[in-house]
């Protein structure tokens, strides 16, 4: 059996987002591998750009995690000037603006789920070749050289089982149908991190509509 | 009130010794001396209004336009020197342009008065550059609601909810402040923006006027674009007839 323990890292990866009423629930398998070996079965693909916006991350790992790292810096500097948080739109497009202006170099698939105040939860997937879609929900992965990522199955299993407005139960069951049932990678138990919501302290600074003062 | 700068005015790059720079001031005058800008915040939206000065009974009506849409949801009138104004708005239509590309969303209205003063401001750091001899009240309606800015020669920029600058303007002031803006509608606040423009013109000083006026509404669908004619005419109707009521005491 030949490894070639030196080919590029990928992450034949399956990971989904899912709106609901009130957020947005992501889930992601944990297993990197180098060809046929498992380089990491304790993979973290969900990775912060904001306080309010996550990035599910498929693909060659090193491409992704470059892209985060960029856009992570461009909302940090975008949030400062804006003076609140960032929307999960203007992630989303800046994600695939690299993505794009770079397709020649890069090969990566990636889901942005977040919450704003405008729009609530919302979920955008950027697939190879720099698309973005506004999507409900969203199921992508597998760019591993032979498409091992459960995904095409999920179609099925979301057009039976997705409908408008679930809650958060409700969507989080689905998104545990894709670790547990479709893809037999390594998962972690099952381990969700909820973020408590919370006020940023940026929205203090422009809270109330003001009024003339009396003179 | 002027006093003359005997020396430390020649550069803008020169404060004098009171710490005053008085080639930003100068600029200023330019401001003063042009026909009146007028904006307010009513409760639904924005409205602009211009006294627009005519110079010569050859012109066109309608042309030498001095407001300017500067994104489908803000507009921006320009006080001072037109030509001055003229780049201004262009670099704001660019930045505006730049920002939606980038980021995906309009720009919000704060960010593209931060842009803009920043802009004017810029032209105040340099000896080689003289800076705008342009007052500009800048109005747009985003996800936070309507918002006014105005840009001053110096590049300061503050969010009001009634400005104005040019000749009439201490007038103006007055009048707007009498106004509850938080109860007037667009549509209102029309007609009170041409009674003040009218009232606010000197007949003896300067000759004929036009009256330009555009808003950012709920009525517009959260467009910037002018008056419709219909409601421009009703506003210069009863704008002259409030003048007529006055001249009648």
């Amino acid at each position: 059996m030949d490894f070639d323990l030196n080919a590029p890292h990928s992450m034949g990866t399956t990971i989904i987002g899912v709106t609901y009423d009130g957020g947005v629930v992501l889930g992601a398998d944990s297993r990197t591998s180098t060809g046929m070996y498992v380089a990491n079965r304790a993979s973290d693909k969900i990775t912060q750009l904001t306080d309010n916006v996550y990035i599910c991350r498929s693909g060659s790992a090193a491409d992704s995690q470059v892209i985060s790292d960029y856009v992570r810096y461009f909302l940090h500097q975008h949030t400062i000037q804006l003076g609140q948080p960032a929307t999960v739109k203007v992630a989303a497009n800046l994600v695939r603006l690299l993505s794009y202006q770079n397709k020649n170099m890069l090969q990566m698939g990636v889901i942005i789920g977040g919450w704003d105040k405008y729009e609530g939860g919302q979920i955008y997937s950027v697939p190879l070749g720099g698309t973005i879609l506004k999507q409900p929900f969203a199921i992508g992965g597998g760019y591993a050289k032979l498409d091992r990522s459960g995904s095409s199955y999920l179609y099925g299993f979301f057009d039976q089982a997705w409908k408008e407005g679930m809650s958060k139960d409700e969507a989080e069951i689905n998104a545990d149908g894709v670790t547990k049932n479709f893809y037999s990678g390594d998962s972690l138990p099952l381990w969700h991190e909820e973020l408590e919501p919370q006020n940023s302290l940026l929205d203090i600074l422009s809270s109330s509509s003001p009024e003339p003062m009396n003179t | 009130m002027s006093s003359i700068g005997t020396g430390y005015d020649l550069s803008v790059t020169t404060f004098s010794p009171d710490g005053r720079v008085f080639q930003i001031e100068y600029a200023a005058k330019a401001v003063d001396n042009s026909g009146t800008v007028v904006g307010i915040k009513c409760k639904d939206g924005i409205v602009l209004g211009v006294e627009k000065l005519i110079s010569s009974k050859m012109m066109l009506p309608g042309s030498n336009r001095r407001i300017h849409a500067v994104h489908r949801h803000s507009g921006m009138a320009v006080a001072g020197l037109a030509a001055d104004g003229r780049q201004i708005v262009a670099r704001a239509k660019s930045e505006a342009a730049n920002y939606e590309r980038v980021y995906g969303e309009p720009i919000p209205v704060k960010e593209l008065a931060d842009r803009v003063a920043g802009y004017v401001h810029l032209s105040t750091l340099y000896w080689w550059l003289r800076p705008f001899g342009c007052g500009i009240i800048l109005g747009g309606y985003d996800r936070d609601g309507p918002q006014l800015y105005m840009i001053e020669p110096s590049g300061i920029s503050y969010r009001y909810f009634g400005a104005a600058v040019g000749k009439g303007r201490q007038a103006a002031k007055t009048e707007i402040e009498k106004l509850k803006l938080s109860e007037v509608t667009c549509r209102e606040g029309v007609i009170e923006i041409a009674k003040i423009i009218y009232a606010v013109h000197d007949e003896a000083k300067d000759k004929a006027f036009e009256l330009e006026m555009s808003w950012v509404c709920d009525e517009s669908n959260r467009q910037h674009q002018k008056v419709p004619d219909d409601l421009l005419e009703q506003a210069k109707t009863a704008a002259k007839a409030a003048l007529e009521e006055m001249d009648a005491d």
